[in-house]
């Protein structure tokens, strides 16, 4: 009998295709699974159990038709709650958007998702309109993580992360401004992926902030994220945003060995700029040590100071999701959280030279970051700086908002990829980013394969899973 | 925060129309407003005068 929760999208693909499983069976193990074990963890605000079984009927046919449409064809996957999808609510998590929304036309990546033949089970948890959490004083409770339920799991993409880490979807897509893809799959065991500023369209998704907004995939292992990466990257005129380039196969280097590639490491990012947790920055030592075994030629990379690019980064954010929810806070600010009321007001305070000026900064570091890599094919950092905090140490948690090296790649719009790199002693997920030139996606999922292979961190499940 | 600071946060979230904020929520004004000042603060000011912001407009260089 087949043990649906841990498949990943290449195995079920290939189940699904030989016909040895079904789409609608796949999907309903998902859905008693999530009915069984999502209680405690609050992955999913929303499960589509009807729609989906309808979907994964369609798929059914189709397939037993010989129309197959490729690998997620027949896969349930599940959205961030600030993604739409057509006749599905969309609520940000929030009190503000509860009452009036429900979309009837899909996000461009949902539609994507559509076209491939996925499957939809439902909207996830996030922090409330991808800014404010966890937070206890919403309308839904915010998500846990799997691998420790006094544990947060990351955000602001967080349901996302718990969904997948559960076993209840081999597929989810998260957002990411300051690092809300990669937050989650590092404190969760995931691999997530914010690919180059304008690869995904963000049409359809609820903004935080224009200009460094980013829609990511999130698996359990890096071919699985590169599939993903497939359905959903590609030009789309209707996002000002999107980029008009060509989409290359985002598996094509995966399986290639990587001697000789040039690994740089930013290595003052987690030792000197801050200091990264010791099992963590142990992880990521190990990690380049392990790259280098590999055939990598790793020497260490300078770039400007994290905090430059982390206040550069929340000026930026700050004053656009502000200019967002301006007319929301004027006139109803008892229906937000209070995390989301406290960070997003700082946009009213940021003046407008301030605000001229960070973007000005940010062009001065993109070209920087730019130069720096000229002599790599991809650079190694910290994602977070420390394992998941429990979740209800309010101290712990605003401790380590902060704590992480992921906002200088939205600022920057390169692709950037966080990596299980193993465990604490205390069993919680470590992790590392790799990150690329722009529109060099490829090489990142080949050094993280690699890698990938070389470990067996991919391979762990959550005690809830046992 | 001492209060000086405070009411020149509370006046500035009434000037940027948030009447309701200060009302129901001065300490979320109050810590905001601290925020913003220190994220100003730790931004470089060594930014030359012809230094241009990023997404510069570029007539044409999208497809319609």
């Amino acid at each position: 009998m087949t043990d649906f929760a841990y498949l990943t999208i290449t195995e079920a693909s290939q189940l699904l295709y030989n016909r040895k499983i079904s789409p609608v069976e796949y999907t309903q193990a998902l859905l008693d699974r999530i009915a069984a074990h999502d209680g405690p963890l609050h992955s999913f605000l929303h499960v589509s159990g009807d729609h989906a079984l309808d979907a994964a009927k369609t798929a059914e046919a189709e397939i037993m038709a010989g129309d197959w449409r490729g690998p997620l064809h027949g896969v349930p996957y599940a959205l961030k709650d600030i993604i739409d999808a057509a006749g599905e609510p969309t609520t940000c998590h929030s009190k503000v958007m509860a009452r009036n929304s429900v979309p009837d036309t899909d996000a461009h990546v949902t539609a994507q998702f559509r076209a491939a033949g996925a499957v939809l089970v439902g909207k996830t948890a996030t922090h409330e309109f991808a800014i404010g959490g966890p937070s206890f004083d919403l309308p839904w409770p915010p998500a846990r993580n799997p691998w420790n339920p006094a544990h947060f799991t990351g955000g602001s993409s967080s349901g996302s992360g718990a969904a997948l880490a559960a076993g209840f979807v081999p597929a989810a897509l998260g957002t990411d401004t300051g690092g809300s893809v990669r937050n989650p799959a590092s404190l969760c065991g995931l691999v997530g992926m914010k690919a180059t500023y304008g690869r995904v369209s963000r049409r359809g998704v609820f903004p935080l902030s224009f200009t460094l907004d980013h829609v990511g995939p999130m698996t359990r292992t890096v071919e699985d994220n590169a599939i993903l990466l497939n359905v959903i990257a590609g030009h789309d005129a209707q996002d000002p945003g999107s980029a008009p380039t060509e989409k290359p196969d985002f598996t094509g280097r995966i399986g290639r060995d990587i001697k000789g590639m040039r690994i740089g490491v930013i290595r003052h990012f987690f030792e000197t700029d801050m200091q990264a947790d010791p099992e963590m920055a142990k992880s990521i030592n190990h990690a380049v040590d392990v790259l280098r075994g590999l055939g990598a030629e790793v020497s260490d990379m300078t770039v400007a100071p994290l905090d430059t690019y982390a206040a550069t980064n929340r000026v930026i954010l700050l004053s656009e999701a502000f200019a967002i929810h301006e007319k929301w806070f004027q006139e109803r600010p008892e229906d937000y959280g209070e995390l989301s009321r406290r960070r997003i007001m700082g946009g009213a305070f940021i003046r407008a030279a301030d605000y001229v000026n960070a973007t000005r900064v940010k062009a001065r570091l993109v070209h920087e970051f730019d130069e720096a890599m000229r002599g790599f094919d991809v650079a190694i950092t910290a994602s977070s700086m420390d394992p998941a905090c429990e979740i209800e140490d309010e101290e712990a948690s605003e401790r380590t908002y902060g704590r992480q090296a992921r906002a200088p790649f939205n600022l920057t719009g390169s692709p950037a990829l966080a990596v299980p790199t193993g465990f604490s002693e205390s069993g919680l997920p470590l992790s590392m980013q790799i990150v690329g030139k722009p529109f060099d996606e490829a090489a990142i999922y080949q050094v993280a394969h690699a890698y990938e292979q070389a470990t067996n961190w991919t391979e762990r499940r959550p005690p809830l899973a046992a | 925060m001492n209060a000086k600071i405070n009411s020149e946060a509370q006046e500035a979230a009434r000037n940027a129309g948030l009447a309701k904020m200060t009302e129901q929520f001065p300490d979320d004004v109050a810590r905001a407003f601290e925020f913003a000042k220190s994220l100003a603060e730790r931004m470089p000011r060594d930014i030359a005068p012809a230094d241009e912001p990023a997404h510069v407009y570029r007539a044409g260089d999208k497809e319609q």
